[in-house]
């Protein structure tokens, strides 16, 4: 028995196609075109993963609206935001929301299944026991590769997938500067160059939320970023 | 490098200056008004002249049939003697001085006798005049030669004498001999015909007492002034001027009397002020400015009340209305005032028995006399006429008085009036600059809706004009802005299609095998390349967003170039970069990222179209409190007509693809959107030398 992942996607061509590959991989899929039907389905039986999209049908903002009402079902629930809304203010609206990421469309299909690969991995590792060689520990920095989890100062760092790739990329070779191409193949995704910017300034802002004293991501303006280790 | 159309060089006709033009012929008034006063004036003298027939009508109504008024019919060869009336007493002193304003009176009597030089040999001027219980005389003679009085000489008079003869109708009876011995004061003396015992007759000389005289010799004849008591004299009176030259021991006395050679049977008739028409008159008729005179049958003034000349108040004209309007003058010279005899047409014509009128000038030309004559019936003949006399000069005080009134107040009214012209004008203009600026700056130089326009509440034309301005920047702005969002629209639209080819390549990837395989990576390649396309034209579109929510921070831009070139040289080996940097650091409050994404955009620009082994020169200059940066690269340069459009969404100037990666033409308008940002500008221009192109970003210290 698969994984159980829902669905909500109201292009049908879409939906059956990740379903399909979805499904290829070994996990049980239920899709659903709307808001409406998905969280009647919901309440009766969550899955273990959601992929929404954000405009369900006439709901512009539905999978918004989904994904509260989600979370209001459960806190850990791993949420996805899979859309065509690609804008800086529509991807912090969604991880406000407590989504774990947000992809926008154009991401393969093997992107995407790792990212899905990753968010399991992380809920099952923080049912089991600790590996102690998936950690990296980097000063008051932290890295659990395998739960997907990152700590500072013995606080714990509340990251999406894709940021905490970008904190693992950079952190893993501290001194070393990472290009924004290197940091988008190792986050698995393919995004402008704003979209790194603005990710790392999200990082940053989480990591000063823990720490105001917080100063390890440099910008070397025109080549990328750089752990700077204390 | 603006656009805006600029109006023909010259002198502009604002609407101002139009208005104000226009209101000048405003000035037209004050000449309608002029020609209305003329035509006022004729109006004024017909109604003039109307007045002064009706008056002397009135005048000449209670004298009808009054024939104690005039109660004589004379012949006309009956000479008479006018008694003027004096203002005051005259001193006897010989001299005319106290005379002076009388002298143009004065009768002239001419013997007719000529000497050789064509003179007349014997003349005089005689003046008659009344003053209280006293008739004055004078008598102005032309003697060359005076011989005075000899009492020893045996003939009765044989020297220089004036014999005055006093009469009534039907005889004379008096008459006194001034006959002077020397100059000075004297008594006449009266001749009278004294019986001795032998009842002979001898002419006994009886000097007066009561006839004061004085003989005065003056250049070329005599003055004599008598005073006596009026009532000495009756209805008749003559003077006869006796000359005696002396020739061979024998004088020769030649004679000239007032009444000619009757004067001393028949002396003249005495015509004397009559006080009863004067009275008549004065309770009919006091007008100022008006004279009336009353005639007899012959046109021998009877009486004469009131005077042509009067006081006008004077205004205080200034310069300008003495020079527009001919001045009233009341020092006019008067012809006819003291005459014993009026022999105008209209009293020819009203001796006649008509009543007639007539205009005519002052001999000096300063005035014009309206005169009006009407007959005084007595008995169903003319017994006498009523003449009245008035100056123009009162209608032109008035028609004056209208024109200066009239020319005030339009001056007034055209100054209220221009104004309120050049208030509203210039109101007019404001509005309209106002609108005309807001206009301009409404669209920058890239065509770009920058800012909204007031909307005028102004319900006039004006308003519409701003109103549908206002609505058609609005709407232009709309459509730029569906013109710059449309390429994220786009984008947007574009993620879903392609994500469901792009799914379900991915889907047959697992199912293709062999050589098929080879066109799904071809596909996949494509949609790759779709993915990247649509990411770009996104990227405007999420950089408005960017700039929303940017940081600023203040940063030494000299650190931040030095990282940045250090990348570019990475990232586009083999091109070399040139860097030149003020040698003290440079402090701007920016936003890192955005500014190198700018950057970034040039640079890239830069680096596609320098020729290969140029360098690219980054200098960063500070001076006039403006930071600039320039960007050079050596290569094609560019069309001139693109200078200003380069930087608007999707336009691009490159003439083919360049390995393969598309251009939307959004990198300029990003560079630009973010330089605006940073409240700067950027513009590209050709190198001097033609070599090349430099991007230059301006921005504010």
């Amino acid at each position: 028995m698969g994984r159980t992942i829902a669905l909500v996607e109201d292009e049908a061509a879409i939906r059956e196609n990740y379903a399909d590959a979805l499904r290829r991989q070994g996990y049980e899929i239920s899709t659903y075109g709307n808001r409406r039907t998905a969280m009647q389905h919901f309440k009766s039986r969550l899955p273990e993963l959601v992929l929404i999209d954000i405009g369900l049908g006439e709901e512009v903002e539905g999978g918004f609206d989904l994904c509260r009402e989600l979370r209001g079902l459960s806190a850990t629930l791993p949420i996805i935001f899979l859309t065509a809304r690609d804008s800086d203010f529509d991807a912090i609206s969604g991880l406000r929301l407590g989504a774990d990421d947000y992809l926008t469309k154009d991401i393969t299909l093997p992107q995407l299944l790792a990212r899905i690969a990753a968010l399991f991995r992380r809920v099952e590792a923080l049912r089991n026991p600790v590996e102690k060689d998936a950690i990296v520990r980097l000063g008051k920095l932290v890295i659990d590769k395998n739960r997907i989890l990152v700590e500072w100062a013995d606080r714990k760092i509340d990251l999406t997938l894709t940021e905490f790739w970008i904190v693992h990329s950079i952190a893993h070779m501290p001194g070393y500067v990472k290009s924004r191409e290197q940091l988008m193949s190792e986050a698995n995704m393919f995004v402008d160059e704003g979209t790194i910017t603005s990710h790392i300034k999200r990082i940053r802002k989480k990591f000063m939320a823990a720490d105001p004293a917080f100063d390890c991501i440099e910008t070397i303006y025109g080549m990328g970023y750089r752990w700077n280790a204390e | 490098m603006s656009r805006r159309h600029t109006a023909p060089s010259g002198i502009r006709f604002t609407i101002r200056i139009k208005l104000l033009l226009l209101s000048i012929t405003i000035l037209a008034v004050p000449y309608i008004g002029y020609e209305y006063m003329r035509e006022l004036e004729r109006h004024l003298r017909g109604n003039l002249e109307y007045s002064l027939i009706n008056a002397a009508r009135a005048i000449a109504g209670p004298m009808h049939e009054s024939y104690q008024l005039f109660p004589y019919v004379y012949s006309e060869s009956d000479k008479t003697v006018f008694i003027h009336t004096l203002e005051s007493p005259i001193q006897i002193d010989g001299y005319t001085d106290d005379w002076a304003s009388y002298l143009g009176w004065s009768d002239t009597y001419y013997s007719g006798i000529e000497d050789d030089a064509g003179e007349d040999l014997l003349s005089f001027k005689m003046l008659l005049g009344q003053y209280e219980q006293y008739l004055y005389t004078l008598l102005q003679v032309r003697d060359l030669e005076i011989t005075y009085y000899q009492p020893t000489s045996e003939q009765t008079i044989d020297s220089d004498f004036i014999e005055l003869v006093l009469g009534d109708e039907y005889q004379v009876k008096e008459r006194y001999y001034f006959s002077p011995s020397a100059p000075g004061r004297f008594n006449p003396f009266q001749i009278e015909m004294v019986p001795d015992e032998w009842d002979e007759l001898h002419e006994y000389i009886r000097y007066v007492t009561n006839i004061a005289a004085e003989w005065q010799p003056v250049t070329g004849g005599y003055n004599l002034e008598i005073a006596m008591p009026l009532n000495m004299i009756k209805d008749r009176m003559g003077f006869i001027v006796g000359n005696a030259e002396k020739k061979d021991d024998e004088t020769i006395i030649q004679k000239l009397g007032t009444s000619g050679p009757n004067t001393a049977k028949r002396p003249g008739r005495l015509l004397k002020p009559s006080s009863q028409i004067e009275q008549i008159i004065r309770r009919l008729d006091t007008t100022p400015g008006r004279r009336i005179w009353a005639l007899d049958s012959q046109g021998q003034v009877l009486a004469t009340v009131g005077n042509l000349r009067r006081d006008f108040s004077r205004h205080p004209l200034n310069i300008f209305y003495k020079i527009v309007l001919p001045s009233v003058s009341e020092r006019f010279t008067d012809d006819l005032a003291g005459a014993s005899m009026l022999q105008g047409v209209e009293i020819l014509s009203a001796l006649q028995g008509n009543t007639e009128s007539r205009w005519r000038s002052t001999p000096d030309q300063k005035a014009v006399i309206v005169s009006a004559a009407t007959p005084v019936w007595i008995s169903g003949n003319v017994g006498g006429v009523v003449v009245v006399e008035e100056t123009t000069n009162n209608i032109q005080m008035l028609q004056r008085d209208a024109l200066v009134s009239l020319v005030n107040k339009t001056l007034f009214v055209f100054l209220a009036i221009t104004l309120l012209l050049l208030a509203f004008a210039t109101r007019l203009s404001f509005r309209l600059r106002r609108l005309s600026h807001e206009a301009a700056q409404a669209i920058d130089e890239h065509g770009r809706v920058t800012g909204t326009m007031s909307v005028s509440q102004a319900s006039d034309e004006i308003g519409d004009l701003s109103r549908n301005y206002s609505a058609m920047l609005e709407r232009l702005r709309q459509y730029n802005s569906y013109l710059e969002s449309m390429a994220g629209k786009l984008s947007h639209e574009l993620r879903t299609p392609m994500a469901v080819v792009q799914s379900s390549l991915d889907n047959l990837q697992s199912r293709i095998e062999g050589k098929d395989k080879v066109y799904l990576e071809r596909a996949q390649e494509g949609i790759q390349r779709l993915n990247m396309l649509v990411t770009r034209l996104s990227e405007a579109a999420k950089l408005e967003q960017a700039l929303q929510s940017a940081e600023l921070e203040t940063v030494d831009l000299n650190r931040i170039l030095e990282q940045i070139v250090e990348g570019y040289r990475l990232a586009y080996k083999p091109r070399t970069f040139e860097l030149f940097l003020p040698p003290a650091p440079v402090m701007k409050k920016l936003s890192p990222d955005l500014f190198l994404q700018m950057l970034d955009k040039i640079v890239s620009n830069a680096v596609d179209f320098s020729k290969e082994g140029e360098p690219i020169k980054i200098e960063l200059v500070v001076e006039n409190n403006k930071i600039t940066l320039n960007v050079i690269n050596y290569g094609s340069t560019l069309p001139k007509a693109m200078e200003g459009q380069l930087f608007n969404s999707m336009v691009s100037v490159r003439q083919k693809k360049e390995n393969n990666t598309p251009h939307l033409g959004l990198g300029l308008y990003i560079a630009r959107m973010i330089a605006e940002f940073h409240g700067g500008h950027i513009k590209a221009s050709n190198l001097q030398d033609g070599k090349g192109v430099c991007f230059s970003m301006v921005f504010p210290v």
